[in-house]
């Protein structure tokens, strides 16, 4: 028997468990367990997992891969990630250093936040406007400058449909890296600096010896919170290509939806949920143990 | 001297970049105030230029998706669905904090895991739950799957403010006799009302944005949130971007105005939030 303060001691926790039980814990063993079950409800073992790998081209298409787009969900979201992780690291690091002491910077901070707190939904329709031909300012500005090539709606195209949601996707989150290196910078000592400006030592050396490795904890977190980002990423897809045209814009997360509500099939869309989970996992962990052993 | 020079040079490049990230949004304000006739060419294009607020009538008055009536659907979901989760994660958080008990950290660990599981791996299973159990289209079915879903990340926030505070005041209050529940609501919950602010406009936002847990949730026409509406607005043969632009600004200009009047909040908010995955 519990004493009576032991026993009140369970009622902090009691809603927070059921909850995340409810929500999260039963969610994660029973969409993996849909995931091995056929349409009809059947045991398939791995079935659903060679017909969305290998049996058809939606997660990853071969033959795109080597002649173009669609090259299938998964694809594209390593593409996702391989352009947008670096991209979104530095563009962090620029805002922050850039923006730390001058005047005006917390409202400039703040401009660059702002997308990360508009609608994902919204982005995505601003997507459309700004990569439509004619109305749009991105092919605008291609014409201008004489690349007619791409003075096209880029949604419309297999070939740049998610090289524009990629970098709306930018635009989007580059306030958070910005905000946690802002962070990161405020907690570096200005005697660090003094000492190596007496030292004689460059702005860049600064930069590059001091306040890059200084920042590294920062970097972690950015790295780690960016890859979720990327993988997770379903709304602005949603709006602005629908995956389109012809799957050479989709993305995982859509895909398991597409497969759920418009296939019927809670199999193979729990097969997807499951290896997307099963991708986060793993490039958090690669990314998080590589780091650390870096540090070593 | 060379200081100085530098930051003229950071000033000009910082506010460039800023205005880069500002033109979209300036984009969808000129679009969203002019016909669509006069915009064809692009918002810049000013060879006409008339001032109209029809595209605003329009949008939150559609005659199949009025945003007005999403609007409110909105603040139905979201008020509930951060006070609920600020509760309870609340309470648990300070129970991680405060009490001693047997594997702690090792469950803290776990439930902290919990964090990167992808939505897409919740919905699948709660939309199945759901419409076994009669949820679907119900707004109680909706907030308290965005409990389930923000209440772990609020429990972390919470737990870091918590283990800031100085111990004594509620020693203090125990050797008093009071109890963990009169300490907890009246003498920890006041002292946190900052944090809870922070976790709370987050939560607030977040809820606001969603638009896959809508999608999963709700099919009833008249009890679409306001994110569902928006793609919804665009014609099947042609796209009206002044009514798009528009119905995004009404879409957003919560979330915008709550960012404006408490930005600190949000930083804050987001830090506590960046630094659990360290």
């Amino acid at each position: 028997m519990l004493k009576k303060n032991e026993y009140n001691k369970l009622f902090f926790f009691l809603p927070f468990f059921v909850f995340i039980t409810a929500y999260l814990v039963y969610p994660l063993i029973n969409t993996t367990a849909l995931g091995f079950l056929s349409k009809e409800g059947e045991f398939i073992g791995l079935g659903n997992y060679i017909k969305i790998l290998v049996k058809s081209n939606d997660l990853i298409n071969f033959s795109g891969v080597i002649k173009g787009f669609p090259m299938g969900a998964l694809i594209h979201n390593l593409i996702w990630i391989l352009i947008h992780l670096p991209l979104s690291i530095v563009l962090g690091l620029l805002f922050s250093v850039l923006l730390k002491d001058i005047k005006g910077g917390l409202l400039m901070k703040s401009v660059i936040f702002m997308g990360m707190i508009i609608p994902m939904i919204v982005a995505g329709v601003l997507t459309r406007f700004l990569f439509e031909a004619n109305i749009g300012i991105i092919p605008n500005l291609f014409r201008i400058v004489g690349i007619e090539s791409l003075n096209k709606s880029w949604l419309a195209h297999p070939d740049t449909a998610l090289f524009s949601v990629i970098i709306v996707s930018l635009w989007v989150w580059a306030g958070f890296p910005m905000i946690v290196y802002s962070a990161g910078l405020a907690n570096i000592p200005e005697t660090y600096y003094e000492a190596a400006r007496i030292e004689g030592a460059s702005t860049s050396q600064i930069f590059f010896r001091i306040t890059l490795p200084l920042l590294k904890p920062a970097t972690i977190v950015v790295v780690v919170m960016t890859i979720l980002h990327e993988l997770k990423t379903f709304d602005l897809v949603y709006a602005a290509t629908f995956g389109g045209p012809g799957g050479a814009s989709n993305v995982m997360p859509l895909q398991a939806w597409l497969y759920a509500f418009r296939a019927s099939d809670f199999g193979r869309a729990s097969a997807t949920a499951t290896l997307l989970t099963i991708m986060i996992i793993f490039t958090n962990f690669f990314s998080i143990s590589s780091m650390v052993k870096g540090e070593r | 001297m060379k200081k100085k020079n530098n930051s003229l040079v950071f000033y000009i490049i910082g506010s460039l970049l800023a205005a880069i990230w500002l033109f979209p949004i300036i984009g969808i304000v000129m679009a969203s105030v002019r016909p669509f006739s006069e915009i064809i060419r692009g918002w810049w294009d000013t060879e006409t230029f008339n001032l109209t607020q029809q595209n605003f009538i329009y949008a939150w008055a559609h005659p199949n998706f009025p945003l007005s009536k999403g609007l409110l659907n909105s603040m139905f979901i979201s008020i509930p669905s951060t006070l609920l989760p600020l509760f309870i994660s609340s309470l648990a958080a300070y129970g991680f904090t405060r009490f001693k008990f047997r594997f702690k950290e090792i469950i803290f660990l776990l439930v902290l895991l919990l964090m990167v599981t992808p939505a897409q791996m919740i919905g699948l299973s709660v939309y199945k739950i759901y419409q076994k159990i009669g949820l679907l289209n119900s707004y109680i079915g909706l907030i308290l799957l965005h409990t389930g879903a923000g209440g772990v990340w609020i429990m972390f926030f919470m737990r870091n403010f918590f283990s800031g505070i100085p111990l004594e005041l509620e020693e203090a209050a125990k050797v008093d006799g009071a109890s963990n529940f009169i300490i907890f609501f009246k003498i920890v919950l006041p002292l946190a009302i900052p944090a809870l602010l922070s976790a709370g406009v987050l939560q607030f936002v977040w809820v606001w944005n969603d638009f896959f847990y809508a999608t999963i949730c709700m099919s009833d026409p008249v009890k679409l949130l306001i994110t569902q509406r928006l793609p919804l607005m665009r014609g099947t043969y042609w796209v009206d971007f002044s009514l798009l632009s528009a119905a995004s600004i009404i879409v957003m200009i919560v979330p915008v105005a709550l960012f404006l009047v408490m930005n600190k909040f949000f930083f804050r908010g987001v830090l506590g939030w960046g630094i659990s995955s360290k």
